[in-house]
């Protein structure tokens, strides 16, 4: 049974608040993934405009909605918006807020989302061919390897040098992307990857170019493999038997002069890591499959880039 | 409001799933690689779609406020195969793209336009616009086998034949009542055939869009216009994030590699690239430089994506929801696939 209110009564009109609140979540939204810049993980560097122009838009829907924010009883807050008058028990009803709820996920999604943009497991979902067979070994041309490792290496984003790869074939070449690396692989091979995009990460499309390690990290992966127990704990280990004065075995001794070697190959090896990778462009070929290759002289760990995409 | 009472049932419950997955994926998911890709590429399409949405949803308020019925009433041709041909044209006037054209197409229908002729402008106008065409000319750029001009006027071509077939046969089969979730009781062009009905029409409007708002009228009319505007933004808006979930869920859990399998027939190889176009969800503007990219298929099933992609994908099929009734929005993408099909393979053919 409805009750009697009184007169002067008024309400909050809370489809209204709830609308309101919304469109505000929004216009921070989109303010704050264009002044952090977080939006270059998502979309262009030119839809930085799109984030501005649909700020103000959003403005002009809050500042349209400013009115009306309180109603007489007459008219039950909850029906107004529908232009209907209805018992007072409807007001509080949920059917008039989970039209907004679905616009709450994207944010929310936003706002906890640690993405720096597309990865790694993205690119081989797109990638037409797959990322090869589990275990192949990559083969390069070394007849084109230079007989001393050059001091410079030119800059190339990887778009350039995939379009290119031709010009640049026997070539000291940089380029920096993200690792990709799966246990099946060999060591001393990994994949180097980054995205092209024409509007939004939904069409991003993968770049990949095969990287085969500089002999010295193949050599000391090889030697000291993960799978093997090789790792701090084991360093530690070592440590503590010198300090105890023991004798050391040879590959213990090996592994604590070259530890710092070691560490900095494994890190660069780590899925959805960023590096820049310098070296010889090659063609080369993993199984039967003829692939772009850089003959790695130098990898470095690198901070992902403000914009990922290219 | 919508009346469709089973469609809304289902949509609301579309929406909490939604909402405890996401809720379940941030707080079990995080750090997956999966959960990454999903977030990244959902998040991508909503930045993108949601400002063009905007932006469709404020045309749609300057169309309420500034667009009278008559007029609307006046321009359409009383013969209906001349108003579908004219409404398949009307995106070179009105060009919006596919995020915000369920939109304007709403209003539009409101303001009295034939409902066949809101679906033809609705399927033609993120094709044939200037924009689209423009870019779909300089992602052929330097192709020799696949020149921007042939391209360019292929897709224009079957756009245009689709969605004014779809129009036409739309017009004979269903009514407006059975079409629409709402519709409107004055009707709309054809169903006013004399001057006296149109002049009943206008002597019996409803209430100025402007009654009851104070001030001077230009504010007023700003008030009315981003008023309609929040009403459609958040009407169409809800089904435009609920497409993007669907759409980043099969982004992210479908391998491409997997399709192309399919697609060793010239048919397999167009109906691959279609259902591709379907999955993406690419915008108009972006999906010829992705087409462009599928070095190994043919132009025909090219052709296919560029031309089904704008009128029928997950998200625009959602969005459908606010508008049109079931039975519609089961045959609208049943003939646009149909008719892209036949008109690719046609290609494929002539080639």
């Amino acid at each position: 049974m409805d009750r009697k209110l009184p007169e002067n009564l008024h309400f909050p009109n809370w489809p209204k608040l709830v609308k309101l609140a919304t469109l505000a979540l929004w216009l921070v939204a989109f303010v704050g993934v264009l002044v952090t810049g977080r939006y270059l993980n998502f979309l262009r560097p030119a839809f930085g405009a799109l984030m501005g122009g649909a700020a103000l838009l959003v403005l002009l829907m809050i500042i349209s909605q400013l009115r009306g924010l309180r109603v007489k009883h007459e008219h039950d807050a909850g029906c107004l918006e529908m232009g209907q008058l209805c018992s007072y028990k409807h007001r509080l009803q949920g059917r008039f807020f989970y039209p907004v709820l679905i616009f709450l996920v994207p944010l929310l999604l936003l706002a906890a989302s640690s993405s720096q943009g597309l990865n790694t497991y993205a690119a081989i979902q797109r990638m037409m061919t797959g990322p090869g067979e589990a275990g192949a070994e990559l083969t390069v041309d070394e007849s084109q390897l230079p007989a001393t490792a050059p001091d410079t290496f030119r800059e190339l984003r990887l778009n350039e040098l995939d379009t290119n790869f031709n010009n640049w074939v026997g070539k000291p070449v940089a380029a920096i992307g993200m690792v990709y690396t799966r246990q099946e692989m060999p060591e001393g091979q990994f994949l180097l990857m980054r995205f092209t995009i024409t509007c939004c990460a939904a069409d991003a499309q993968p770049l990949v170019i095969h990287v085969r390690a500089p002999a010295h990290q193949r050599e000391l992966l090889a030697r000291f493999p993960v799978d093997a127990g090789w790792g701090p704990e084991r360093l530690a280990e070592i440590d503590a038997k010198k300090a105890a004065g023991q004798e050391l075995a040879p590959l213990e001794a090996g592994f604590q002069e070259n530890y710092a070697d070691w560490e900095a190959a494994l890190e660069v090896r780590t899925k959805d890591s960023w590096a820049r990778v310098s070296g010889i462009a090659l063609n080369g070929a993993l199984g039967l499959r003829p692939v772009k290759v850089i003959y790695a002289y130098q990898v470095e760990q690198i901070p992902p880039p403000r914009n990922p995409y290219l | 409001m919508a009346n469709g009472t089973g469609q809304s049932k289902g949509i609301f419950v579309a929406e909490v799933i939604v909402v405890i997955l996401s809720v379940g994926l941030l707080l079990f998911a995080r750090k997956a690689p999966y959960a990454i890709a999903f977030q990244t590429i959902f998040i991508a399409i909503v930045l993108e779609a949601l400002p063009f949405m905007l932006l469709g949803a404020f045309v749609s308020g300057l169309v309420e406020v500034f667009v009278r019925k008559e007029r609307i009433w006046k321009l359409v041709p009383r013969n209906k195969v001349l108003a579908v041909l004219s409404a398949g044209l009307l995106g070179m006037v009105l060009p919006v793209c596919e995020c915000g054209v369920v939109v304007v197409m709403r209003r539009l229908v409101k303001k009295g336009l034939p409902f066949y002729c809101a679906i033809t402008y609705m399927l033609a106008a993120p094709i044939l616009n200037v924009v689209v065409l423009g870019s779909t000319a300089l992602a052929f750029q330097g192709k020799p086998d696949e020149p921007a001009r042939l391209v360019v006027s292929l897709r224009a071509g079957m756009g245009y034949v689709i969605a004014i077939v779809v129009g036409l046969v739309c017009a004979y089969l269903f009514t407006r009542q059975s079409a629409l979730l709402e519709s409107e009781p004055e009707g709309d062009a054809h169903s006013l055939h004399t001057d006296a009905q149109l002049h009943d029409q206008h002597a019996h409007a409803p209430a100025a869009q402007l009654e009851g708002i104070a001030g001077p009228s230009l504010i007023r009319k700003y008030q009315a216009v981003a008023t309609h505007a929040t009403v459609d933004f958040i009407d169409v808006g809800r089904f435009l994030i609920l497409g993007a979930v669907v759409a980043a869920g099969l982004q992210t859990f479908v391998p491409r590699s997997a399709l192309v399998s399919v697609g060793a027939s010239p048919a397999g190889s167009i109906s691959m690239m279609m259902v591709l176009a379907v999955m993406l969800n690419l915008c108009s503007e972006a999906d010829a430089f992705v087409a462009a990219s599928f070095v190994q298929f043919t132009l025909a099933s090219k052709l296919a994506f560029l031309v089904l992609g704008p009128m029928f994908d997950i998200k625009l099929l959602l969005m459908y929801l606010s508008v049109f009734r079931k039975k519609l929005i089961i045959t609208l993408p049943i003939m646009t696939t149909i008719g892209v099909f036949i008109l690719a393979y046609l290609v494929h053919l002539l080639s």
